[in-house]
């Protein structure tokens, strides 16, 4: 029986298995590269931003009762990784190199944000200390304790972020000293020493350090509010809704898992395209499939006609098909997945890079759990389909005169 | 094991750790060891491949990976130490009350030398038979907590014969750029280049502490970093509050992926006491 299906739908398993292995190469390109994205969106908010942060309403402030009334819901909660007060404000300053030579010395203008934080005890609450390092005086790159220590040690030791160091020509490979004016009344602030960048997706450039240095610079205070990192992110909302509570309406919290970047909105847009395009090329591969199994069906009519005659059930034709069928798919699925490996161990790295460009996301290796969990699960509603059409054009029916 | 207060929350908490009897090199492995179990460790970077090849046979092996320096030990019927062991390593005969953030160092932290003196290769290379495993096994730790047996054996350290060849060159300073194994420090555990020189990998995946009592731990079954210990000649601009270099201390733990090779990152191999 098997071998007279072969020889009546002889075409169609080829046909099946190069439109499978076609769809699902596109389909898990795309599922990876929807995952590296997802990811690195992730991996970069991880190590650049904390997990809440909770802000007076009114704006900053250095009552001490207000500090410690916003500090005490921190210090009581027991989720807490660790929690540190923060200030923050934005000076248009000068920025200049020293001891880099003149060739060397860069000078821009710019609009700075600057963070400060408690850099005092370890872990912080933005992990600063997971920026990348820039090369020390031994032109090695720091471990992540290394550059906490940095951080914690010398008061003058700042992160900048992506945008921050996109005004520097050429860009900074080393640890170096900074000098600081303000543009606007030309005084000069204290020197300070870029010793990592962050990746924090953000186009404003940042400069991230102590709340000692970061007042200074700020020549201000007070404090905006407190970051605080928990201990799992699983939690988070949890320890939100607690927090928030305690807190009262005079502070706001937010965090980064709202999703109200402008790289996370962005990537809600190529999500919704993602699931356009994967729903479009699976469904227009199966209605080929199908066709192609229907015009093989509509051609061998008589021979089936006679098969049916004969005394097989259109039951027993269909199972017989559905292996047929499944195999082909399997086939074309193994293969697909096979040239996508081969190929993704020279592209990855490419397709990162391409993908940097337009997105500053960090560069994760693809989760190959879920990727195998999406591809399959794809690859299970197509194979569920094409059985669900197989049956409906075996129940058609088609007169077989 | 740890510390009983910190700024560094994985440092915490003090807990009890029984150890097995283990032997411990005396020395950080060296460049000339390494290659000759790997003649050719950087596969991707002949230059630096070359650059071992000629310059550098008795300084640490540095530039090294866990994974390489796990093989390195395996095939000397060795292993890399547990981070409990390298601690332990590190202060035995040196802190008597282990809530100490203490120095393996002969009671104060040493001078500091801008610049190395550079031994003479060929008697260095006669002055540390450091290829010899006979010779690398020389030291026997007791690890128990027991105090009494503890200073016994701290006896037995300071009486072992440390001033033969292999020590006669040790210096007295710790120093800014990478030096011979034999000069680096020597500490009152008879063991040099504990703190600086490299920093060495143990066998450890990077994770909390574990607050209750263990014997023989061997830290978590997975992780993504592998601990470091010990600090490197790169770190002795980073004092800490008490002055000192904090990430040279015994008690400060590093970590770095198992495939990172740097500059400042290296290994000591130990081996099971054998009955």
């Amino acid at each position: 029986m098997n071998a007279l299906m072969l020889r009546l739908f002889r075409s169609t398993p080829l046909l099946q298995v190069v439109l499978c292995g076609i769809s699902f190469l596109v389909l898990m390109s795309l599922v990876a590269i929807r995952l590296l994205y997802a990811y690195g969106l992730t991996s970069s908010f991880s190590s650049s931003a904390p997990h809440l942060s909770a802000s007076w309403v009114t704006g900053g402030t250095d009552d001490e009762s207000l500090k410690k009334k916003i500090l005490t819901p921190f210090e009581n909660h027991s989720e807490l990784e660790s929690y540190s007060l923060y200030a923050r404000g934005q000076r248009l300053l000068s920025i200049r190199g020293k001891f880099v030579g003149t060739a060397g010395t860069y000078k821009f203008e710019a609009p700075v944000e600057i963070n400060g934080i408690d850099l005092t005890q370890h872990p912080f609450a933005i992990p600063l200390d997971q920026a990348k390092p820039l090369q020390n005086d031994h032109q090695t790159l720091m471990t992540i304790r290394e550059l906490a220590v940095e951080l914690m040690q010398f008061r003058e030791s700042v992160i900048v972020n992506e945008a921050f160091l996109n005004l520097f020509a050429p860009r900074p490979g080393t640890i170096n000293l900074y000098q600081i004016h303000d543009v606007k009344t030309g005084e000069l602030l204290p020197d300070i020493r870029i010793v990592g960048v962050v990746s924090d997706l953000l186009d404003q450039p940042r400069l991230l350090t102590n709340l000692k240095l970061a007042q200074q610079l700020l020549e201000k205070n007070e404090f905006q509010g407190v970051h605080a990192r928990v201990l799992q992110l699983g939690h988070l909302d949890a320890v939100r809704e607690e927090l928030g509570e305690q807190l009262g309406e005079d502070v706001r919290l937010e965090s980064w898992k709202d999703g109200q970047n402008r790289q996370q909105k962005l990537f809600h847009v190529f999500d919704s395209m993602f699931w356009i395009i994967s729903a479009s090329v699976l469904l227009l591969s199966l209605i080929s499939g199908m066709l192609g199994v229907y015009k093989t069906f509509m051609q061998r009519r008589k021979s089936i006609a006679i098969l049916l005659l004969l005394g097989v059930s259109r039951n027993t034709f269909f199972w017989r098909l559905a292996l047929l069928n499944s195999a082909s798919l399997l086939a074309g699925g193994l293969l697909a997945l096979c040239v996508f490996l081969g190929g993704f161990r020279y592209l990855h790295d490419p397709l990162i890079e391409s993908f940097r460009s337009v997105v500053p996301i960090s560069n994760p290796n693809l989760p190959w759990t879920p990727f195998v969990g999406w591809s399959g699960a794809m690859f299970l509603i197509y194979l569920l389909l094409s059985l669900g059409f197989l049956r409906l054009i075996l129940h058609t029916r088609i007169s077989l005169k | 094991m740890g510390l009983e207060h910190s700024d560094f929350q994985d440092a915490l908490p003090q807990h009890k750790v029984r150890l097995s009897t283990f032997e411990i090199s005396r020395f950080e492995t060296t460049t000339s060891d390494f290659l000759k179990f790997n003649p050719k460790p950087f596969p991707d970077r002949p230059k630096l491949s070359n650059q071992f090849l000629k310059n550098e046979p008795c300084l640490p092996m540095h530039y090294v990976s866990w994974k390489q320096a796990r093989d390195y030990c395996l095939s000397r019927n060795g292993r890399l130490p547990s981070e409990a062991e390298w601690e332990y390593a590190s202060s035995v005969g040196v802190i008597k009350d282990h809530s100490m953030n203490s120095w393996p160092l002969k009671g104060s932290f040493p001078a500091v030398y801008e610049n190395p003196i550079l031994m003479s290769l060929d008697d260095e290379v006669e002055e540390t038979p450091i290829n010899d495993e006979d010779e690398l096994k020389n030291k026997e730790m007791n690890l128990d907590d027991n105090n009494e047996e503890e200073e016994d054996d701290f006896q037995s350290l300071m009486e072992m014969d440390l001033d033969d060849e292999a020590s006669e060159g040790s210096s007295n300073a710790l120093y800014r750029d990478l030096v011979p194994v034999a000069k680096t420090y020597l500490g009152a555990n008879g063991l040099h280049g504990m703190s600086g020189n490299v920093w060495e990998w143990v066998n450890d995946w990077y994770a909390p502490y574990f607050p209750e009592g263990q014997t023989n731990p061997t830290g978590p079954k997975d992780g993504f970093w592998r601990v470091l210990r010990g600090g490197s000649y790169q770190n002795l601009n980073q004092p800490s509050t008490s002055g000192f270099p904090i990430l040279l201390s015994p008690r400060f733990r590093n970590h770095a992926h198992p495939d990172d090779q740097k500059a400042h990152l290296g290994f000591r191999c130990v081996w099971n006491k054998k009955d």
